[in-house]
């Protein structure tokens, strides 16, 4: 897709057009998705940070024939949502293939003592699922949860690409931890 | 407490700015004075106080993940998903 086509989409995904917001967002995964195989073919085994992967795919698009976004932090706040998108769609997958290799994930504990833990698939969906809600009750919170969770971003860093301070994050990432745990035990 | 269906009210649009605004004050109580701000509530407004201690007192089981984790890598075998 040529970057001017892609800049008008942007453009009225901003302007608050959903058919715009969904069009962006499978432009967006399937860059990312694109960028995540040309990985793949470079060798058997591979560990992929989501955070590189959307690194690397902003740098692709921005580097076409004209700057599509107008900063990382306006690409990341659109690319997010396509990146929790591409990792429950390889989870499927993988459950589909009911085989070896194929994808798993694994999460980095924040806190220096605690050793890295495996996430099960079935915890991930639960908590896709709660964020579809939440998206429909605050975007911007399960945006945060996107940009933490999906993207690998610290509190800090998303402070920077949204242009306000930490604490104003972290209250975000308050909220939506006690929104998604009340969605998911009202599901029980 | 009145029984409220958590999904049905946060996807209000005029209850889920309601609750955020209560929740910035409440997120900075302690629990006793927490307590006794959502018991003054409850007289005023007993959906929106409900909605609230749901929210407050929900156990921290599957979204509990979120608040030390973060995905750290995709691992990506040989076996590719096309």
């Amino acid at each position: 897709m040529p970057n001017s086509e892609l800049a008008e989409i942007m453009q009225a995904a901003e302007m608050g057009d959903p058919d715009a917001r969904d069009r962006l967002f499978t432009t967006l995964y399937d860059e990312l998705r694109r960028m995540a195989q040309r990985e793949l073919r470079r060798g058997g085994m591979l560990t992929l940070s989501p955070t590189t992967l959307l690194h690397e795919t902003f740098l692709n698009v921005s580097q076409r024939e004209s700057l599509a976004f107008a900063s990382y932090g306006q690409f990341m706040s659109y690319a997010a949502r396509a990146m929790r998108g591409l990792i429950m769609n390889y989870i499927r997958d993988r459950r589909a293939q009911k085989r070896g290799g194929g994808f798993h994930i694994t999460s980095l504990a924040t806190e220096p003592q605690a050793a890295p833990e495996d996430i099960s698939t079935q915890q991930v969906e639960e908590l896709n699922e709660a964020l579809q809600v939440l998206e429909k009750i605050d975007a911007r919170l399960a945006e945060c949860v996107d940009l933490k969770f999906f993207c690998g971003h610290s509190f800090e860093e998303i402070a920077v690409l949204r242009n306000v301070s930490e604490r104003t994050v972290r209250r975000d990432w308050e909220k939506a931890r006690l929104l998604l745990n009340g969605l998911i035990d009202q599901e029980d | 407490m009145a029984v409220v269906s958590l999904k049905t009210a946060l996807l209000d649009p005029t209850t889920w700015p309601q609750i955020s605004d209560h929740l910035d004050l409440l997120l900075d109580l302690d629990l006793v004075e927490r307590e006794q701000w959502l018991d003054g509530l409850s007289v005023r407004d007993p959906t929106i106080a409900a909605v609230l201690r749901i929210l407050l007192d929900a156990p921290d089981d599957v979204a509990g993940l979120l608040q030390s984790s973060r995905l750290a890598a995709i691992e990506l075998a040989s076996s590719r998903p096309e």
